[in-house]
């Protein structure tokens, strides 16, 4: 199974499960650029509450979380580290060649930690709690207003349920291949990166043309069902607002004010 | 009647793009409203191209004398939207005509492309599930479905649509026996109560047998037009188009063989087991 | 050689809210050289099970001795080579895993990784591209250009190139028409005679009553009948309870009033001469 916990829908049932997708995917949006208003101690503990805050209302395990920050923990601790011994200004404490330990450099690196870890906790309330169905409807809705400039959002949206629905298929699809061709005495563990790229060869070709072939078939299928273009067509799956998502709001409108009365200005 | 034949096929050939050989050559048949018509060959006899030709999928090769007419309506370039609006396809492989993400959003999906209303809508899918017997797994996703439930949401999707005709392409092929036997026992059940015409592309004798008339083909040519038992009681011919007796005349023969003889006219099971008893208390 | 499991029981994603058990104590012999059809169900964890024979998948718990090897939780991965070498399995529609250049090349695939030089195993597969019924102009072909029916005997040849002691087969005559089944049904029991073991997995009981030496029954993970056909298919109130099917021959005789079988008729040879029996006496 996958280790990476973005993108995995986890049932549950309560509040944060009720809202709308559209208000869920805006909100993690719109707190990707919120955390930029935090620029102080304060303001940084503010939002870190609301973030915990998101999680708790999940009541998943923290494990959940925590698997959702461990495969990027790498990456947020280099570019802290960068922050840490490249950022100039205030008290220095140690300096060697073009590296500095200043004061500013630890601020900056600390919160540089916290705005990704914050990031990675939200977008990961938003995936375990959504289906990906839901997320593609919301996505759908929210690149609505590029219909103007001519893009085929209706299209495009239509690729991506689809993309989706095929996911488990393929996944089960490579497994199988995979089998099949270690029972021919393939070996996709061992070795070293040429020979590992080398055996992923009998993997991929089979998937490929397997898919390909899988797209003839649906696209026959879906012909064959009437499918002539997203003129005319109307639509089943709707999304409805509900009091749930004056919740969002509400939560949101909150954490907004209070970040910009307690930022230094 | 001409009313009465709701599939005219007259003098259809097709050719695919990079090959020499027709994978239809000079078809012509008729299918009467309400009946069940078994199209019968071995793989690449050219069962599956005809499909795709009733429905405007592919084109016939040019010919003056070429017809294709469903349910009234001639086939071309206007009509081919009306005609795929009377004809349900249920194709081999579950996976690969399953477009929703749900068991619902699939059954919609041809209602969506018609533009339905969604009130309207939301009734019909309600209807459709129900009539396959899937309503347990409405908003199930299909990874956690078996081929068989796969296939049957896939008859939903159909009788959505509310068609006249519904051509199972293989469609029970890769199923095991009991998903084979429910899938047919629930088209069976919607022939009657919807009044459907069925076609099914199969090479299992067992389910040709069930139709009221069998197509048999062979290297794109249709050889053989008449009742089941007709077409099956021609052993030899049957041996050497690479496909199956059944069972009760593979049994008669070897019967004769050992010298029990089993008059001609002797063609079902009901009847084989009469005469095998009545033979039996004699002695 | 004989195959053994000994309480064999294998649990998915164990620890997850996803966990589900594959077998349950699974426990048997099966001498060599037979030919065994395992029956059940969709679900009923044939493939699970199959998985096993050459540890593509590794017990939980229990131990398996295959092929002079003995497969446990901890057996590593390294080992595995040899393993499969001996023991083989095609999966269900097998065309899906070719992937060479050359109908030759993808058949040469399997020997080339069993250490066979190239040459060798270029000269085995253009043995095994005839043995499976395929023209030799074939070799030089893309896969991918042949019928569906071609493309499967590539896939089962390019496994049974190399000889495996034990060949497993999951269904591997699904969606193939009738002729082309009888032959591939064929090529198997050539193959055990020749002195292999064949295992089958199926859903055609009349396979089963035709070729097994012994049957292996499973339902819910368990296995829970192993027998000879005749006797698996003796118990007619037992089959309908596990909703398995009857082969066709015993089933007509079932409807034969006033006749007496001295066995069950379970293939149609058998039939012919139970009822060739009672007509003359």
């Amino acid at each position: 199974m996958s280790k990476i916990i973005i993108g995995r829908y986890l049932p549950g049932n309560t509040l944060i499960y009720k809202m709308d997708p559209r208000g869920k995917l805006l909100a993690t949006i719109l707190f990707i650029f919120v955390i930029f208003l935090a620029n102080n101690w304060l303001t940084y503990t503010i939002i870190s509450l609301f973030a915990l805050l998101a999680v708790w209302a999940t009541r998943l395990k923290f494990k959940v979380f925590w698997d959702g920050v461990k495969p990027l923990i790498g990456l947020i601790f280099f570019t802290s580290l960068l922050q840490l011994f490249f950022t100039v200004g205030g008290k220095v404490y140690w300096k060697w060649w073009i590296f500095a330990l200043s004061s500013y450099g630890i601020t900056n690196a600390v919160y540089i930690f916290i705005r990704f870890t914050l990031i990675i906790l939200i977008s990961t309330v938003m995936t375990v709690t959504t289906m990906p169905l839901e997320i593609a409807d919301a996505l759908e809705w929210i690149l609505k207003p590029l219909k103007l400039f001519k893009v085929p959002v209706d299209k495009i949206a239509l690729v991506m349920s689809i993309a989706l629905r095929f996911v488990p298929t393929l996944f089960d699809e490579t497994l199988k291949i995979m089998n099949a061709q270690r029972s021919r005495g393939a070996d996709f563990n061992n070795g070293g990166l040429i020979k590992r790229a080398k055996a992923i060869t009998p993997l991929l070709v089979p998937l490929f043309i397997n898919s390909l072939e899988t797209a003839v078939d649906l696209s026959t299928a879906m012909e064959s069902r009437g499918y002539r273009g997203s003129v005319g067509r109307s639509k089943y799956r709707i999304l409805h607002w509900s009091k749930y998502d004056l919740y969002n709001l509400g939560y949101f409108i909150l954490l907004i004010a209070l970040l910009l009365i307690f930022r230094t200005r | 009647m001409v009313a009465d034949k709701i599939i005219q096929v007259k003098h259809v050939s097709f050719t695919y793009p990079d090959s020499k050989t027709k994978a239809a050559s000079d078809v012509s048949f008729d299918i009467k409203k309400g009946t069940w018509t078994a199209i019968v060959g071995h793989n690449g006899s050219g069962k599956s191209t005809i499909t795709r030709l009733l429905n405007g999928l592919l084109l016939p090769d040019k010919n003056p004398e070429t017809k294709i007419i469903i349910d009234g309506q001639e086939l071309n370039e206007e009509t081919v939207w009306d005609i795929r609006d009377k004809i349900g396809i249920v194709f081999q492989n579950p996976d690969n005509q399953f477009v929703g993400a749900t068991v619902a959003d699939d059954v919609a999906f041809g209602l969506e492309n018609r533009g339905v209303p969604r009130d309207q809508m939301i009734k019909t899918v309600k209807w459709a599930v129900e009539q396959v017997g899937m309503s347990d797994y409405f908003n199930a996703e299909p990874a956690n479905l078996s081929g068989g439930q796969k296939q049957r949401v896939a008859i939903a999707g159909i009788l959505a649509i509310q068609p006249k005709i519904i051509i199972l392409d293989e469609a029970t092929s890769m199923l095991d026996p009991s998903g084979r036997k429910k899938v047919l026992n629930l088209v069976k059940k919607m022939k009657d109560m919807e009044d459907l015409t069925v076609l099914s592309i199969t090479h299992d004798v067992n389910e040709a047998f069930i139709a009221d008339q069998v197509l048999l083909l062979n290297d794109g040519k249709l050889i053989n037009q008449d009742e089941p038992v007709n077409v099956f009681s021609q052993t030899k011919l049957i041996n050497d188009l690479g496909l199956e007796e059944p069972f009760i005349f593979k049994l008669k023969d070897k019967l004769k063989s050992v010298g029990i003889k089993i008059p001609e006219n002797v063609n079902t099971e009901e009847k084989l087991i009469e005469i095998l008893c009545q033979l039996n208390s004699k002695m | 050689m004989s195959i053994k499991f000994k309480n064999v029981s294998y649990v998915y994603s164990p620890g997850s809210p996803l966990e589900k058990k594959g077998l349950d104590d699974i426990n048997f012999e099966i001498p060599n050289n037979k030919f065994i059809t395992i029956i059940g169900h969709t679900g009923s964890g044939k493939s699970t099970l199959m998985q096993h024979f050459n540890a593509l998948l590794k017990p939980t718990s229990g131990t398996i001795e295959i092929a002079n090897q003995v497969i446990t939780p901890t057996t590593s991965n390294k080992d595995l080579k040899e393993l499969r070498k001996h023991v083989s399995i095609v999966f269900q529609f097998p065309e899906a895993q070719l992937f060479e250049n050359t109908v030759i090349d993808d058949i040469a695939f399997g020997p080339k990784n069993f250490g066979y030089s190239e040459e060798d195993a270029i000269k085995l597969a253009k043995v095994w591209l005839q043995k499976v019924g395929l023209p030799k102009e074939l070799a030089q072909r893309s896969p991918f250009e042949l019928s569906g029916g071609q493309m499967r005997r590539v896939a089962i040849a390019g496994v049974m190139a190399y000889q495996p002691d034990i060949l497993c087969l999951d269904e591997p005559a699904a969606g193939l028409d009738p002729r082309a089944r009888e032959q591939m049904l064929k090529l198997f029991v050539d193959y055990q005679k020749a002195g292999h073991t064949v295992i089958l997995v199926t859903h055609n009981m009349d396979d089963v009553a035709e070729y097994a030496d012994d049957v292996l029954v499973l339902e819910h993970g368990k296995l829970i009948k192993h027998d000879r056909p005749e006797k698996i298919f003796a118990d007619r109130e037992w089959l309908q309870k596990h909703y398995l099917d009857e082969p066709t021959s015993s089933l007509f005789a079932s409807k034969l009033k006033g006749y007496h079988f001295m066995q069950n008729p379970i293939t149609i040879d058998k039939l012919v001469t139970e009822i060739s029996n009672n007509i003359k006496g």
